[in-house]
């Protein structure tokens, strides 16, 4: 139960604190050798990444084409240009024609069955192509026991534990989600298949703004700072509202896996460690964001707009391995753990977030608890609530501060900002691996809510 | 408890605003499916604990991986009554293949399971939107959350319920209104689904 000395300490939080925000970074981490705490990406040397696609229809209606694929194919050569865009990163595809012959599947000819599909993701599992599939009827999903609500796949097919390169993936697009029978816009397909291909690059979901899932308050300076990556699409999509179909989260990140020559002289890198309340044992899991301060001469608000973010702990394994609990199936493999993710004690709380040049407040909040399993945010799924309070930063960091007080950091380009810590708030002691997954809920409310409630 | 109030009351009635909101999932997005459109397309609908859960390749598609996950059978909400339920679901997430899409020994889970395919799959409807996971809090009451926290799990089933002139009890009345995500609990949940599940 909430004591009331914090109940009291959250209630004056709510009486300051404006808005929330939340995460990005990796969606593969290599563990061990040269790899260990590095994301999974695909080699720089190798770009630009070859893709190939179906020669079929991208959609079709009762066996009347809608999309065919010249315009599919226009279509995902945009959606990959949106990414490939971004003038800070060194990241950049090619079409390299028709899906390859593979096993049993004839080049040239429509990808419509379970065993044409099932060659394909042969030759992409041995890295022989990285192919992009139009299910135009949604039939293939249907024979894959999938059902037609899932708009497309992704699938990394293959990855090098030596270099900790992506060396093979696939992206698999249901048709009928743009053949007429659903309201879904082009735009809005568009928006989400370019998501899917955030993840072939190798990134994960990031939160920002997310208060918008409370207030449904979808303004334009909200979307502007809404990853593509959020994992939930709940706000008119960028390009419907006039903005970069890339925006400054996601950019940032992409350009930080994948940094092209003026990335150095464009972004610099925020970095510290969150801590519990005995300012020595790391926390994982935590959202940390970081935001524009306001400029009051200008009419929008910066610091929902320019925002990054991170959650702690990302390069840090999910399952450092135990002995308590078995594994699936019945056998004792908990031991090993998760192969992703390091094992260094030291990126436990760690945290990095690449941002453009400015003064930024930067602030801790909980991974929304619908960030769960496949929309996870960072290492930890289900995600944590927040051990201590939501926070600010301030140079004076300390286990009894208050929480809304804040101090700002200036970044300037190619520099390094290290030591951003924060120790949060009247924790409890750091989970051990007898602890039950109540208890990790039994913390603070998040702010928003109380505030919503207080008001 | 003042903890779950709040966590319940935690957030969006809104996720309707957006004229197709979607759902990214690992390595999947997806559109979001309300608990009455679950019934409806479920082939069948099964509260139980996994048995097993291991991961193979699909015996025919030799390149697609595969979990096969056995049930011991509490309550078969939908479909034909059985002890146990062994089921193959063709998973493509690379953390999928190393933790068996996280079904784990002993889990207690109320799934929604689309028909079997022509090859032996299926999978939850909506994938994590139809898997519930049950938890019990101190007292042994269980609740089911899904994947999504059950957030937006009912958006639009009151509407169709009048549409389709489906006869609620007060109770599952009481359950379909609710806006907030989070943990349901299960007697509720299952009261709910059956009479969904029965007036279609």
């Amino acid at each position: 139960m909430m004591t009331p000395r914090r109940l009291c300490q959250t209630l004056v939080s709510t009486l300051i604190l404006c808005a929330t925000a939340f995460a990005g970074g990796p969606l593969y981490v290599g563990q061990g050798g040269s790899i260990d705490g590095k994301p999974y990406t695909w080699d720089p040397a190798a770009m630009p990444i070859k893709y190939t696609v179906d020669p079929g229809p991208m959609s079709s209606n009762a066996g009347k084409v809608v999309v065919d694929n010249a315009t599919g194919l226009q279509r995902v050569q945009q959606m990959f240009m949106n990414w490939q865009n971004v003038p800070t990163a060194a990241l950049s595809y090619s079409y390299a024609g028709q899906i390859l012959a593979a096993g049993g599947y004839v080049k040239g000819v429509d990808v419509a069955s379970a065993f044409q599909f099932n060659a394909i993701v042969g030759s992409c599992n041995s890295a022989l192509q990285n192919p992009i599939i139009f299910d135009s009827d949604g039939s293939l999903m249907t024979s894959l026991g999938v059902d037609s609500d899932v708009i497309g796949f992704t699938n990394i097919c293959a990855t090098s534990a030596s270099t900790g390169h992506i060396t093979a993936a696939m992206i698999t697009l249901n048709g009928v989600w743009i053949n007429g029978s659903t309201p879904m816009t082009k735009s809005e397909f568009s928006d989400a298949i370019t998501h899917e291909m955030g993840h072939f690059a190798g990134l994960d979901h990031s939160q920002i703004n997310v208060d918008v899932l409370q207030n449904g308050s979808c303004d334009l300076d909200t979307i502007a700072g809404m990853p593509l990556m959020f994992p939930f699409s709940v706000c008119p999509g960028h390009s419907d509202s006039g903005l970069p179909a890339i925006p400054t989260d996601d950019a940032a990140w992409i350009s930080h896996f994948y940094p092209g020559p003026t990335y150095a002289t464009t972004y610099g890198l925020i970095t510290g460690t969150i801590y519990f309340s005995d300012a020595a044992s790391a926390a994982q899991g935590v959202n940390v964001v970081v935001r524009a301060v306001d400029d009051p001469n200008t009419l929008q608000d910066e610091s929902r707009r320019v925002t990054f973010s991170a959650v702690s702990g990302l390069y840090f394994t999910s399952n450092p391995g135990q002995s308590i609990s078995l594994g699936s199936d019945g056998k004792p493999d908990n031991a090993n753990g998760s192969p992703y993710g390091s094992r260094q004690a030291a990126l436990i709380g760690y945290y990095e977030i690449p941002v453009l040049p400015g003064t930024y407040t930067v602030q801790v909040e909980s991974i929304n608890s619908a960030f769960a399993q496949g929309s996870s945010v960072g290492p930890l799924d289900p995600p944590v609530r927040n051990p201590g309070q939501d926070e600010f930063w301030k140079n004076n960091e300390s286990a009894y501060d208050i929480p809304l007080q804040r101090d700002t950091v200036t970044v300037t380009a190619g520099e390094t900002v290290p030591n951003i810590n924060i120790i949060l708030n009247g924790t409890q002691p750091t989970f051990d691996q007898y602890e039950d997954e109540t208890q990790l809920f039994e913390t603070l409310p998040p702010l928003a809510l109380l505030r919503a409630e207080v008001c | 408890m003042i903890q779950s109030r709040w966590l319940r009351s935690a957030i969006f009635p809104v996720i309707l605003f957006l004229a197709v909101p979607v759902f990214s999932q690992r390595g999947a997005i997806t559109a979001p499916v309300s608990l009455d459109q679950m019934s409806r397309r479920a082939d069948r609908i099964v509260h139980g604990s996994v048995i097993s859960a291991r991961v193979e390749p699909h015996p025919q598609l030799t390149n697609l991986s595969t979990i096969v996950i056995t049930m011991q059978v509490q309550d078969m909400l939908k479909g034909k009554a059985a002890t146990t339920l062994t089921f193959r679901q063709f998973i493509w997430d690379l953390r999928d293949k190393q933790d068996a899409a996280r079904y784990l020994k002993g889990q207690e889970l109320l799934l929604f399971l689309n028909p079997v395919s022509e090859y032996g799959l299926t999978s939850p409807v909506g994938l994590e939107q139809g898997r519930f996971r049950i938890t019990r809090d101190r007292t042994g009451k269980a609740y089911a959350a899904n994947g999504r926290d059950n957030a937006g799990l009912f958006s639009g089933t009151q509407q169709r319920a009048r549409a389709q002139h489906m006869k609620l009890s007060v109770k599952a009345a009481t359950v379909v209104q609710q806006t907030n995500p989070g943990p349901i609990p299960l007697d509720d949940m299952k009261q709910t689904i059956r009479e969904l599940a029965r007036t279609q």
